[in-house]
């Protein structure tokens, strides 16, 4: 067939497909770039983050934001954390599609666009976007190059373990993330390379599954339930978890996504794919594959919508120790992106074959179907998403801890995970303290969803509860300092901050020291060297696998062995 | 084969320009359209008994 973009320059078809993927990035979060934060539900980003012991696992929570505190606490220290963020933000959007656009078998540019489309505009993306998982939008944004770099290793091309471990890297900053990688890369490179990627996906995820197994404890089963797939329309979750939405928060879920037509496309989509996925297992080695781990993906993301499932993954919950991770199991179908995008790709190829002309209109109609049927993730949500500057105060309050060498961790006040302030649009965000102040801080990590609490599991906070109410000593549970957060929802205890000596007091902020003596040995967390060795395997594999892809290592070997 | 698939990406082009059409209609013409339209309206959780709802299932 003739692929309408081969009249085309070279320069144009080369072009088109980082340029559109650029363009879908910018529409979306292009309203984001400008100065300041986004600060939304789970995303919180500061001007320096600290590397504290929590950063590494090291501390008494567990560790679901390790190693990316740790990194984004190193990059930090390099570059604005706004800067950080926005990188982050744009990056995450920009390498999906073209990551997905170069990886469908084709020599068609149009098939290329439709797929990039298709890949970067999801209820995935919107709904992760807008509860703040900026770490599973950049390991969704890996996965594309992560089965590239496994169908390379196929090939037996040369670098493709280094390029399988780098594309890995930014997947693996948090659990999550790393299993979604882990997943790709068993099914791109194929049962027969099952070990060597067992040993690298097991090394780079080493620095939060070490800590998690040596830190004992289980998550709270009732969150199971509050945190499955929903439904987002009359079709129900399954058909809202195969159009890649059914997140458990109905305040994330687009507007458009409740509309009545919306389980009828879905429907026809998955169809249309699987009958492109026809004529792309024809082409693809691992087709197969990456169609049997999104279908994984679809059925873990509904199990705990079958009465069976939902048992078992309660029981699992609370019996197994780090399978709290298997909550929220609508995270798993970012799996089923990739061959939803391909085979719908593909399936456009095969149709716009059968047409005498018009194929530009199909590949063009194809690639606005995701845009025109979601518009609201468009802009940031249509103005959900903002940026905001912290207020003076957290400088402030920062720049005295720093200065000060008072023993003992900080405790914010209200007791709550999460804030919602007016200098930021009363949006739900996490607590910003443990992300800005220069000491280990402790907040409150019991959730409410739906008004309902989910015990949290750091283990410091019994005892500080305990304390709370008694009106005790905080310095004998290791608390140094309380921040009293205003503006928003929660009450403190005057009688608690009665005896503390009030060190800074501004409109949004005041800070506390606890006099007396300090019990310092309070917290406990991981033993420290298996940690910290966990932490360099990964960080070294990285880094050597990045300075291979980077030097010129093969290059210069060949021309030595020429001039030999 | 070709033709069916070439069938049914006809008929998806039209669900998703329906979807994106009713999407615009209904939130214009929604009596709250406004909440509809104005995203950033977000449901405010509890909040007087002290605490931030993570969300709403």
């Amino acid at each position: 067939m003739t692929d309408p973009g081969l009249n085309s320059p070279t320069w144009l078809r080369r072009s088109a497909l980082p340029a559109l993927s650029a363009l879908l990035s910018l529409v979306i979060v292009g309203p984001l770039l400008g100065g300041g934060f986004v600060l939304n539900y789970d995303m919180v980003f500061s001007p320096t983050q600290p590397l504290v012991p929590d950063s590494l696992g090291l501390g008494s929570a567990p560790a679901r934001s390790v190693p990316a505190d740790a990194v984004i606490a190193g990059l930090t220290h390099v570059l604005p954390g706004d800067l950080v963020q926005k990188l982050i933000l744009f990056l995450a959007f920009f390498l999906g599609p073209l990551g997905a656009g170069r990886l469908v078998p084709t020599e068609s540019t149009g098939v290329r666009l439709v797929a990039a489309v298709g890949y970067g505009w999801t209820a995935y993306l919107a709904e992760r976007l807008f509860m703040g998982h900026w770490p599973y939008l950049l390991a969704y944004a890996c996965l594309p190059w992560i089965a590239a770099a496994g169908l390379a290793l196929r090939r037996g091309e040369p670098k493709a373990w280094v390029r399988l471990v780098v594309w890995s890297a930014p997947a693996v900053l948090t659990p999550s993330g790393g299993l979604l990688a882990a997943g790709t890369a068993f099914a791109a490179t194929g049962w027969r390379r099952a070990l060597p990627t067992l040993a690298v996906v097991t090394v780079m995820n080493a620095p939060w599954w070490v800590p998690s197994v040596l830190r004992p404890g289980v998550s709270s089963p009732d969150a199971v339930a509050l945190f499955d797939a929903r439904a987002e329309n009359w079709g129900g979750a399954v058909t809202s978890v195969l159009g890649l939405g059914g997140y458990w928060n109905s305040e994330v879920v687009p507007a458009s996504r409740e509309l009545p037509l919306v389980p009828i496309l879905t429907i026809a989509v998955t169809v249309v794919a699987l009958l492109g996925f026809r004529e792309l297992a024809r082409r693809w080695e691992p087709a197969a594959a990456i169609l049997g781990l999104g279908a994984l993906g679809v059925f873990l993301a509904v199990l705990g919508t079958i009465p069976v499932g939902a048992e078992i993954l309660r029981w699992a919950v609370s019996e197994i120790p780090g399978a709290g991770l298997l909550r929220d199991a609508q995270k798993w179908v970012a799996w089923w992106a990739l061959p939803l995008a391909l085979g719908f790709a593909v399936a456009t190829e095969q149709a716009a074959r059968h047409l005498p002309r018009g194929r530009l209109a199909v590949f063009a109609a194809a690639a606005l179907l995701p845009v025109v049927s979601m518009p609201d993730l468009a802009f940031a949500g249509l103005g959900r998403l903002e940026t905001v500057h912290y207020p003076q105060d957290w400088a402030d309050v920062r720049g005295i801890l720093l200065a000060d060498d008072q023993p003992g961790d900080v405790l914010t006040l209200p007791l709550s995970t999460f804030r919602r302030f007016a200098w930021n649009g009363d949006r739900t965000q996490l607590d910003p303290a443990p992300r800005i102040l220069p000491k280990t801080t402790v907040i409150d990590d019991t959730v409410h969803v739906g008004g309902r609490p989910v015990a949290g599991e750091d283990t410091r906070l019994p005892p500080i509860r305990e304390t709370l109410a008694a009106h005790g000593d905080l310095g004998a549970v290791g608390i140094g300092w309380v921040l009293v957060e205003h503006g928003t929802p929660g009450v403190v205890d005057p009688e608690v901050l009665a005896p503390l000596a009030e060190r800074y007091g501004g409109e949004w902020l005041t800070l506390y020291r606890v006099p007396g003596p300090m019990d310092t040995a309070t917290a406990v967390g991981p033993t420290r060297f298996p940690v910290l060795l966990a932490d360099f395997s990964a960080l070294l594999i990285v880094t050597v696998s990045w300075l291979w892809l980077a030097l010129p290592t093969g290059r210069l070997s060949g021309l030595t062995r020429r001039e030999e | 084969m070709g033709k069916i698939v070439a069938a049914l990406v006809a008929v998806l082009v039209g669900l998703g320009l329906a979807t994106g059409v009713t999407f615009g209609v209904t939130s214009a013409a929604s009596p709250d359209s406004e909440s509809k339209l104005d995203l950033r309206e977000r449901p405010k959780g509890n909040g007087d008994n002290g605490v931030v709802n993570y969300g709403t299932p």
